[in-house]
């Protein structure tokens, strides 16, 4: 049986929305709640969990630039690395100006996209 | 931040391919409140994928939430909350609000840090309920040239983020072992897994080297 089945075609799309979308990501936040319980800032669970964390923040940028989707993709792997590296230098020199990172990031990459005719 | 809405223009465009209405691609945000796996839900469904299917994948991709929330709530919670305050808390937690708070919350007092919190994640969750809305809405008529630009705003935002908060050796070696196993992981490791697998592996080494660190330098004290 088909969600639209089971449910009427005008509440399919919302059920659908709190079973397969919300419900398997909720999960995660609810059982963090009942581990960190007790937990304070400085032990080292916390600490273990820190550093697994900025791994994990550090993978989202590098598989973004190496494993792009959508029209990301139809450019080059060299023009993605100049991009974020203009962009974290403008950030640099920019006294840590995280607008000036996105606004010189997202230029060389739409130049590069010009560029290639994407 | 406000300009990480900006990702969601794409998410809703794709939510509108998926025949999906509008009502429940506005609510995905506030709801769901992890842009991957919005991504993924929209995704999945314009492609026809079983919907047990789309469950897992879900799944998987939001494991790291549990992280994220495990590592953010002892900084946030304050003395006497209860488990309604923390599991609402909780739910606002996503990478950006969390990459957010790791940059801004130390420096705040920690009864402040909650209210803080609150305050920019609210205002993220709007935008992005916004912004998704408006994907949905112009939906084919975004230039790729620019969605190639919207792609990069988040990895460039979370560049600037993780500079911004690294502040000791064990976070710069969880960045530089990320940086080195993402090609690694990206080549052998199942899709969907390679961000935990990064994460673990990268964060584990991190921060078992500093804790070798720390007790030769307290042993030789």
């Amino acid at each position: 049986m088909t969600f639209e089945e089971f449910f009427s075609p005008a509440i399919a799309p919302y059920a659908m929305l709190v079973l397969v979308a919300f419900a398997p990501s909720e999960i995660w936040r609810v059982l963090a709640v009942f581990v960190a319980r007790g937990l304070n800032e400085t032990s080292e669970f916390v600490i273990w969990v820190r550093a697994v964390a900025t791994a994990l923040l550090t993978g989202v940028v590098a598989t973004t630039v190496l494993l792009p989707s959508g029209s990301l993709a139809q450019l080059p792997l060299w023009t993605r690395l100049i991009a974020m590296g203009i962009g974290l230098a403008a950030y640099l020199l920019l006294r840590r100006s995280v607008l000036a990172a996105i606004l010189f990031g997202v230029a060389a990459i739409i130049s590069a996209a010009y560029y290639y005719g994407v | 931040m406000w300009f990480m809405s900006l990702g969601f223009l794409g998410t809703g465009s794709i939510a509108h391919d998926a025949g999906q209405p509008l009502g429940a691609t506005l609510l995905s945000s506030p709801l769901v409140w992890a842009g991957p796996a919005q991504l993924l839900y929209f995704s999945a469904l314009a492609a026809n994928t079983a919907v047990f299917a789309i469950m897992v994948a879900v799944f998987i991709s939001s494991a790291r939430l549990m992280l994220l929330s495990m590592s953010l709530l002892p900084i946030l919670k304050r003395e006497g909350d209860r488990m309604p305050m923390l599991l609402y808390a909780a739910h606002h937690i996503a990478i950006t609000s969390w990459a957010e708070s790791m940059v801004r919350l130390p420096s705040i007092p920690k009864e402040a840090r909650l209210s803080y919190f609150f305050g920019f994640s609210h205002t993220l969750m709007f935008g992005s309920t916004l912004a998704i809305g408006a994907g949905w809405l112009l939906s084919g008529n975004l230039p790729s040239m620019l969605a190639a630009g919207l792609l990069l705003v988040a990895p460039l935002y979370f560049a600037t983020n993780i500079v911004a908060s690294a502040r000791n050796p064990m976070d710069w070696m969880a960045i530089g072992f990320a940086l080195l196993l993402a090609p690694v992981a990206g080549a052998l490791v199942p899709a969907g897994f390679e961000l935990l697998v990064i994460g673990l592996f990268g964060g584990t080494l991190a921060y078992v080297i500093q804790r070798i660190l720390n007790v030769r330098k307290a042993a030789s004290r």
